[in-house]
């Protein structure tokens, strides 16, 4: 396959080019209640070709091989047009050039597992919640991607990657009454079938705290100070900060590109966060972007001071700045964009969980991410479930939470940091393009003042 | 194609076939300076196979070797997956308008000229980071079955957006969709910069109950909750508040909403649905009154109704039609426009909330109509009069509480968000 996608940069005639070809194999198993309602095995392919002309960057996705001069043609234009049309030139990043083919190590290679097999672990862990009558349906499915990849370049570089993707995962939906409630199961990895077997616990944990949802109390709006677990906590590192570390974010934005500035005391002294896609066995785990670049760890915030970004090659250079190896693709329909890996805020060895309950005092203990967003520097998530507390003491259970904040504020309020840290093992962060290797986590931290929704 | 219809034919199944064809083109500008030019060519077919009882489906990018799309949807049907429906036999169907022929004429170099357009005079009226863009989407369909039906369409569309970016990141824009590259109206243009000069002071709001007045661009926070309750797959769940409210006053009187793919005015009509099914103006909500589910093959015959016309491969984020398998989806929903100008809904408001976008609207428990989100972008309105910018701000309530305290439906709809108009309600959550 590499030498038949280095023909296809043949027919470019550029100052530089690469072309990404991915073969995708895809394996869903879905239940709905007690039905299953898909079962599919597929593969699917495609290419992405980008061209750099006289300072115009350009990209084209296409499937069909006999579209390759078509889509040359077009890049070509694009990148002309932007030359014409752009202020400054764009350049690349210089890095090394590499030929390499990587395997990542897994546990137990998902394509060695029979189909009957996963549609059986799915059905048994589908029905774990299905067991209490109070859960009156679930939507849970297990979902495999292998990506086998192949990178060439007009300087020479040749990689051809293998990416495996599971999870197993859903909703359960509870209801008492007119009361419904929802809760989320997320297993997977990268690290091959084995992070799938033994979880039974896990769906046990959930459903109980599914169905205890249905005699939680609502939420009162307001302001509070909270402990955010680790699943939270996550999500606050990835939607608030991390996406202002993209540098393909924030280069355009002058006003936060100021405040961004490498050196600026943008957190509390007890923040440290790092982006690292080379922890091995992650869900994040990757060895070269989808620009052939090694994958590298940067420490991105340290005591508070922003201390590094995360770039492709032509935001790297725009900075001045080496490339990390965070420009990722989806799959084959699109071109690579700078994306996190798998990001956490750092532990602090001193601080346990029962010493952050006893710093808070009174407010509320949240757990578990439900999703969130961002726009400029505000963000806004959704806990799985909460607990008032009050002396230090964990109590009632909480349901319908929603918090914002402005990740200024919010990064200068995180108190303290706990000693306790997870990474996430599902991913799904849609900047554009799904990263379903998207990780993020760290430990139980403390933050004061977050607003709350909710009724008064 | 051909080789396909005989190899899924001689498996002894009924059998659909979806193919789709589409490229794009972008250009997009970001703080006034050109960022991108990119184009995309993508092609599939999605097959769908059913036989005792049992359905499978496959799809391929490259229709190259049909007998193993066939045997992956046979292998998918072996797994076990209940299927209770059949195909239609859809001979008859209205010509919609649906793509424009110049549309294929369109180059990134016009895309661009208007997008620059757009930029300077933006630019021209206000000191701020100024973000345009524009889109060309073209794609051809066809949708063939065991059963008779053989349908083919066309689709185009030119999306454009104008936007400024406040110093705190929040988004005033503009957008448009038609058929071909016409230019975005000035008045669009000078209206995000009208609501843009309203961003000089921050409000922390007060707490408590207050009047929200909903703009289209927020209008999902309230419409995948009546979506996912009109759902006939929440019906068969047993999920849904509605269920066996059908009949009912749900919302105020003064509220119709309705599905309409047969309007043509935009771009997105659909005469038929991915199924084959005719599609029809169907109103979900009448003066306030639940009128019923919206189904698709699979939850029709499930939920004992008939199909309603609303199979789609597409989900709550779009998602890949070759790859999907269709689902029940509302993709063209909207309320009746009332009679309200924009001015005249904020002196209706006196003192509120303008939502123009909302974050975490995907977030939270949808099935029960819950909401809570945050505002990227929320206006704060005293004496009718917009005064400045909500600060850390959410709202929240539940659509079956809410919805029947709804006040006034604005006049002006806008097409690049299904042609919605604004709605103001009373007594909404605000927490600051």
């Amino acid at each position: 396959m590499i030498d038949k996608i280095r023909k296809m940069l043949e027919l470019v005639d550029a100052d530089y080019a690469d072309i990404r070809y991915e073969n995708k194999k895809e394996t869903s198993i879905w239940f709905e209640g007690k039905e299953l309602t898909r079962v599919s095995a597929n593969s699917a392919d495609g290419y992405v070709l980008r061209v750099l002309s006289k300072g115009g960057f350009s990209s084209v996705a296409f499937t069909k091989p006999e579209d390759a001069g078509r889509a040359a043609a077009a890049a070509l234009a694009d990148a002309k047009l932007l030359s014409r049309n752009v202020r400054e030139s764009v350049r690349l990043a210089g890095v090394p050039v590499i030929k390499a083919r990587f395997r990542p190590e897994m546990s137990e290679h998902p394509e060695k597992v029979s189909l009957e097999e996963k549609i059986a672990l799915t059905r048994a862990y589908n029905g774990i919640p299905l067991k209490n009558p109070k859960v009156i349906t679930t939507s849970i499915a297990y979902v495999e991607t292998c990506r086998d990849k192949y990178f060439a370049s007009t300087e020479g570089t040749e990689i051809n990657e293998e990416l495996a993707t599971l999870s197993l995962a859903g909703t359960g939906t509870a209801r008492d009454g007119a009361l419904t409630q929802s809760a989320l199961f997320l297993t997977g990895g990268s690290d091959g079938f084995s992070c799938l077997r033994n979880r039974e616990d896990y769906f046990e944990k959930n459903s109980k705290f599914l169905t205890d949802m249905l005699s939680a109390k609502p939420v009162a709006g307001g302001v509070y100070n909270v402990i955010l677990d680790q699943g939270l906590a996550g999500t606050f590192t990835h939607e608030a900060f991390g996406h202002f570390s993209e540098a393909d974010l924030v280069e355009d934005m002058p006003e936060l590109r100021k405040k961004m500035s490498i050196g600026a005391q943008l957190g509390s002294g007890s923040v440290n966060i790092v982006d690292d896609p080379t922890l091995p066995h992650q869900l994040g785990f990757y060895k070269y972007d989808d620009e052939g670049v090694p994958a590298k760890r940067v420490q991105l915030m340290k005591n508070g001071v922003l201390a590094g970004r995360l770039h492709s090659r032509r935001t790297a250079a725009a900075f001045g700045d080496e490339a990390t190896g965070h420009c990722v693709a989806e799959d084959y329909r699109y071109e690579p964009i700078v994306r996190m890996g798998s990001i956490m805020i750092e532990p602090d060895p001193a601080t346990d969980f029962e010493k952050l309950l006893s710093q808070l005092g009174n407010g509320l203990y949240l757990c578990g991410s439900k999703g969130g967003q961002t726009s400029g520097e505000n963000f806004t998530f959704s806990a799985a479930w909460g607990f008032e507390v009050k002396n230090g003491k964990i109590g009632q259970m909480l349901r319908d939470i929603n918090i914002m904040g402005n990740m200024f504020t919010t990064l200068k309020n995180i108190a303290a940091v706990g000693n306790d840290p997870l990474l996430s093992e599902f991913g799904g962060c849609g900047k554009g393009q799904i990263n379903r290797r998207s990780c993020h986590g760290g430990p139980h931290i403390l933050v004061n003042s977050v607003v709350v929704g909710g009724v008064k | 194609m051909k080789s396909l219809i005989d190899c899924a034919g001689s498996v002894g199944a009924e059998f659909e076939i979806y193919s789709r064809s589409s490229e794009t083109k972008s250009v997009s500008i970001e703080n006034s300076e050109l960022k991108d030019v990119k184009s995309c060519m993508s092609s599939g077919v999605g097959l769908r196979l059913i036989k005792n009882g049992m359905s499978g489906l496959s799809f391929t990018r490259n229709l190259t070797d049909p007998e193993s799309l066939v045997k992956n949807a046979m292998a998918s049907l072996r797994a076990g997956v209940e299927a209770k429906f059949t195909f239609p036999c859809t001979k008859e169907y209205l010509k919609l308008r649906t793509n424009s022929v110049k549309s294929g004429q369109i180059t990134s170099d016009e895309l661009l000229a208007e997008s620059f357009r757009m930029r300077d005079l933006l630019a021209r009226k206000a000191k701020a980071q100024v973000n345009a863009g524009a889109r060309l989407f073209t794609a051809e369909y066809r949708l063939i079955n065991s059963a008779g039906t053989d349908i083919s369409w066309k689709e185009s569309s030119v999306e454009k957006y104008g936007s400024l970016i406040s110093a705190g990141g929040s988004e005033y824009s503009a957008g448009d969709s038609g058929f071909d590259l016409l230019p975005m109206s000035d008045a669009s243009l000078l209206n995000v910069v009208r609501l843009f000069e309203a961003d000089r002071a921050e409000i922390r709001p007060e707490p408590g109950k207050q009047k929200v007045l909903f703009m289209p661009r927020a209008m999902n926070t309230l419409l995948w909750r009546v979506q996912s309750g009109a759902n006939g797959q929440s019906l068969h769940q047993k999920i849904t508040p509605l269920a066996g409210r059908i009949g009912e006053k749900v919302f105020s009187d003064i509220l119709t909403l309705r599905n309409n793919p047969l309007n043509d005015s935009i771009p997105g009509a659909r005469s038929v649905d991915d199924e084959g099914v005719p599609c029809s103006n169907f109103p979900l909500i009448d003066r306030g009154v639940f009128k019923g589910f919206y189904c698709d093959l699979n939850f029709a015959a499930k939920t004992g109704s008939v199909p309603t016309g609303h199979g789609f491969r597409r989900s709550m984020w779009g998602g890949d039609p070759v790859i999907l398998k269709p689902q029940p989806y509302l993709g063209h929903l909207f309320f009746d426009k009332g009679e309200k100008s924009f001015d005249a809904l904020l002196k209706e408001m006196g003192k509120g909330i303008v939502v123009f976008s909302a974050l975490g609207d995907h977030t939270g428990n949808i099935p029960n109509g819950d909401f809570s989100v945050g505002l990227s972008l929320g206006l704060c309105v005293e004496n009718g009069r917009i005064v400045g910018k909500a600060k850390d701000t959410m709202v929240s309530g539940n659509i079956y509480d809410i919805m029947k305290r709804a006040v006034a439906v604005g006049s002006e709809s806008e097409p690049a968000y299904s042609n919605n108009p604004p709605v103001l309600f009373d007594g909404v959550d605000v927490s600051s």
